[in-house]
């Protein structure tokens, strides 16, 4: 008998953050579809494709999931998916499991999120791992060694990239950028560990949000 | 060093991640500079890989745990960096609406992603001190930058082409140094 990983039950329909809800054609309304149990071997094999060939970010293992668990199987609805992207936008670490982990939650409970996780990372750690096995044996040729310069160098010029996109879609009004100038300095001038910068910069946002809450609050009442 | 700090710095990491990308500075600040479980060239090379193979470039948490202690390292490092995502995601999954309306995590957000900008540009500055060694280098990173920024190329060929410029350039007549 072959073992199926349940649907998580169906929660009570509730309203959804302005970008969670794009795509849904209820306006806003989650309304839960009524899901048949999908086999564990599919689940497995759908986020081990994901994970071995999800090349550059999210995009194509959202493109994997919409042709197989949304049109060919019926399991997840667009809304669903576009739910998962808006709402672990808002958590920190991968974003890439983290959609994984949540469709893997809305197809088979905490079960279904752990099978989905673990399979989607499994491609990519393997690879890392027999990088680390053997990366001892090539990294005395001198093709290797050159090479890697070479790779470590274009390292700098996306990473520099990254940190102007990154800066333009994060940095809006000057608190964010200074925030970002002042992390920049305590950390490559006074050399501060990397996590009590993040965190000081993270309570300087709420503190900054509740400023600009209060301003906000302020203005209404005298309007 | 145990096990068991590899996994709470890498568990340290996947908490304060905010934002795509953010991850990366802090993994090279933490694994490089505080604790010197891999040098600088290794990290480059391994965040480059990460980049080109499939999956989350956090993946490179792998690669360190493995080269600071083993298979068990690599364990304790892949649990680490991905147990806390899996967590908040598969509770956001249960209870939506009230953790994606929660003000003190979207400002927390806001400043973390902020510093996480500054970060990056510490992080690049910091690989182009132990790999930039001639204009050859220099170019290459600068082609990278404006490749990236103004195509959109995917990015494992950027990689590849500068793997490839870098093995060109390691002519002495290539790599005058720099200065």
């Amino acid at each position: 008998m072959e073992h199926r990983i349940e649907p998580s039950p169906p929660s009570p329909a509730e309203p959804l953050p302005a970008s969670a809800s794009a795509g849904a054609a209820d306006g806003g309304t989650r309304v839960e579809a009524p899901r048949q149990p999908l086999p564990a071997r599919v689940l497995i094999r759908i986020f081990l494709e994901i994970g071995a060939t999800s090349v550059g970010g999210l995009g194509p293992s959202l493109a994997v999931i919409e042709r197989e668990l949304v049109a060919r199987r019926g399991v997840l609805t667009a809304a669903d998916v576009a739910e998962a992207t808006a709402a672990t936008r808002l958590l920190p670490g991968s974003s890439f499991v983290q959609v994984m982990a949540f469709l893997g939650y809305r197809l088979g409970g905490w079960t279904g999120s752990v099978v989905a996780t673990l399979a989607c990372v499994l491609p990519p750690v393997t690879a890392m791992l027999l990088l680390g096995l053997f990366s001892d044996a090539v990294s005395g040729w001198s093709v290797f060694g050159r090479a890697a310069q070479g790779l470590t160098a274009a390292v700098v010029g996306l990473l520099l990239a990254s940190a102007c996109r990154f800066g333009r879609a994060t940095l809006s009004g000057p608190l964010g950028l200074g925030i970002a100038i002042g992390a920049f300095g305590l950390s490559a001038g006074l050399g501060l560990p990397a996590a009590a910068v993040v965190v000081a910069a993270g309570l300087v946002g709420v503190l900054g949000l509740s400023a600009a809450g209060m301003a906000g609050s302020g203005k209404g009442g005298r309007s | 060093m145990t096990t068991w700090t590899i996994f709470w710095r890498f568990g340290l990491i996947s908490l304060l991640a905010f934002g795509g990308g953010a991850g990366t500075p802090l993994i090279e600040r933490i694994a490089v500079r505080e604790t010197g479980w891999i040098t600088e060239r290794e990290f480059g090379v391994a965040l480059a890989f990460a980049q080109v193979l499939p999956g989350p470039v956090m993946s490179v948490a792998t690669f360190i745990g493995y080269r600071a202690a083993g298979l068990t390292g690599a364990l304790a490092a892949t649990l680490g960096v991905f147990f806390v995502p899996w967590v908040l995601a598969a509770v956001t999954a249960r209870h939506l609406g009230r953790l994606a309306r929660h003000r003190w995590l979207s400002g927390f957000r806001r400043g973390a992603a902020a510093a996480a900008v500054g970060l990056l540009g510490v992080t690049a500055l910091s690989l182009a001190r132990h790999s930039l060694e001639g204009w050859a280098h220099l170019a290459i990173a600068a082609a990278a930058f404006l490749l990236a920024l103004g195509t959109r190329l995917h990015p494992a060929w950027i990689l590849l082409g500068g793997a490839f410029f870098g093995m060109l350039a390691g002519s002495p007549r290539m790599l005058a140094p720099l200065g």
